[in-house]
């Protein structure tokens, strides 16, 4: 942008002096025609020469780094959603739990584990609290069959 | 008693979103940020706030343009007036007309050209800001090949007529003003030709950008949507099937996962959308007002003023047209893109 201006000013001082030179030469004789011709040739040299320093090279606008960039951008998306999925199953299995707990009777804490698959699998069930052995089996029972936790994975404190 | 306090106190864990999925839109540039409307959830009444706001904005350039525009008929008058007084040599009155009209409007032209030119180069950086966001909304929503494909198109083309624009057509049209000036100066149409082919080569360069990437966003749509729903519906039945009695309560978190991004993807999407109309509106019609008011002052010059002049004022209009183009051109880019990313995957 920096030597536009100097080439505006010297298409504009070309035009002016053509302009200058044409009504000097007057009108319908040979000097004024081949003087036309001698103006048109210096216009168009001074508006085209720009071209002769135009590199190919320097009109590749776009890097190598967009698929890079979109890759990551899409990465960071699924990340998310992996996590707040990983957090939600957590959380729903976890209140689940506590529900079944509750009516048996049983006062528990529960924390649930889950493996790093995607999307991701229950791994282990944590339990803490209060509870008979009657409602123990049965919720135990319950974990099996309905969440799919075996026994091995299912920790009692 | 216990039973349902405890049953009190789970229900809301069981139906609140797992955790909240954020995506903002980036804050435009401080011009565009006071633009921007407080009502940012509907589109529709956004749009009016941001033309609310950008009409008061408009009224100088009126009055500016209008000034101009007057001062343009005065030098043709005169121009056209010199030209009846008898041994006033025609040439040396088509150069004084020109260098008027030239020196009256090659300054306020400038000024516009810098500005379309800085709106187009904002805009390119808000959507540089903008993409990554959608993007990550969208891959979260399941739209991970759309989102990619989506990303690469916009980010290559808006590159591509970023360059465009600043390094070839913003030259091309001072060129081509100052061929309009120099042309009617030499008089006898020298240098038509060029201006012309100049003007043509500027309109189907933008053109032809515009045409190929709503070509191509529609391909990728066709494309990728189809596979990213596939890989939802299988995501969904994996996780359904993953656990024997209650997989369905299970896939109910995906579905809200899905739908707490979508929601998302749609907020940001919205405000990007405000925020592109902010930035392009103002300018846009600073310029549009100038091309009406040049191209009315063409139409006037032709009545009492010389050809050369009232030809000069209708390359300076029709510049202005290539100006909006220009930016209409990058904004309608960002626009198709963002809608796009709205559309999401069905």
């Amino acid at each position: 942008m920096d030597a536009l201006g100097p080439y505006l000013l010297r298409v504009t001082a070309a035009a002016i002096l053509c302009a200058i030179l044409k009504s000097l030469l007057g009108k319908e004789d040979t000097p004024a025609a081949v003087g036309k011709l001698l103006c048109g040739v210096f216009l168009a040299v001074t508006v085209l020469h720009p071209l002769t320093a135009l590199r190919l090279g320097s009109l590749q606008v776009f890097s190598q780094d967009i698929a890079w960039e979109a890759s990551q951008a899409v990465a960071q998306g699924e990340s998310d959603a992996a996590q707040a999925l990983r957090a939600g199953i957590k959380q729903r299995v976890e209140a689940y739990i506590l529900d079944k707990a509750a009516s048996l009777g049983a006062e528990l804490t529960v924390e649930v584990t889950l493996t790093k698959d995607a999307p991701p699998a229950i791994a282990q069930a944590r339990l803490a609290g209060r509870i008979s052995p009657y409602s123990k089996a049965r919720l135990s029972d319950i974990l099996t069959r309905e969440l799919g936790i075996p026994k091995e994975a299912q920790q009692w404190n | 008693m216990k039973k349902l306090l405890i049953l009190l106190l789970v229900l809301p864990l069981m139906a609140a979103p797992a955790r909240a999925l954020d995506y903002t839109a980036p804050t435009p540039p401080p011009e565009a940020q006071a633009l921007m409307p407080q009502t940012q959830e509907r589109f529709g009444e956004g749009l009016l706030e941001v033309l609310k706001a950008v009409l008061p904005e408009i009224q100088p350039a009126v009055a500016e343009a209008a000034g101009i525009c007057l001062a343009l008929m005065a030098a043709a008058l005169i121009t056209s007036l010199a030209g009846t007084i008898p041994g006033c040599p025609k040439q040396a009155v088509g150069l004084a007309g020109a260098l008027a009209v030239g020196t009256l409007l090659l300054r306020p032209s400038g000024a516009l050209i810098r500005l379309g030119s800085q709106t187009v180069t904002e805009m390119s950086e808000y959507g540089k800001l903008l993409l990554p966001v959608m993007t990550a909304a969208l891959a979260a929503q399941g739209g991970g090949t759309a989102s990619a494909a989506l990303y690469t198109g916009t980010a290559v083309f808006d590159a591509v007529l970023g360059a465009l624009i600043s390094k070839v057509t913003v030259p091309m049209l001072y060129l081509f003003l100052c061929l309009g000036v120099a042309n009617s100066a030499v008089g006898e149409d020298m240098l038509k030709k060029l201006r012309d082919f100049l003007k043509w080569l500027m309109t189907w360069s933008l053109k032809l950008v515009l045409y190929i990437f709503t070509g191509y966003m529609g391909i990728t749509k066709v494309v990728s949507g189809t596979a990213d729903a596939a890989a939802v519906k299988a995501a969904k039945l994996t996780i359904s099937g993953m656990v024997p009695v209650v997989g369905g309560l299970l896939s109910d978190a995906s579905e809200t996962i899905l739908v707490s991004a979508g929601v998302m993807r749609s907020a940001a999407g919205v405000y990007g959308l405000l925020a592109i109309l902010a930035i392009c509106l103002g300018p846009f019609l600073r310029i549009g007002v100038q091309y009406l008011m040049l191209k009315l002052t063409a139409a006037a010059c032709a009545v009492f003023g010389t050809k050369e002049t009232a030809g000069l004022i209708q390359d300076f209009s029709a510049g202005m047209g290539m100006l909006l183009a220009m930016t209409g051109t990058m904004c309608l880019l960002l626009l198709i893109s963002t809608v796009c990313f709205l559309k999401g995957v069905e």
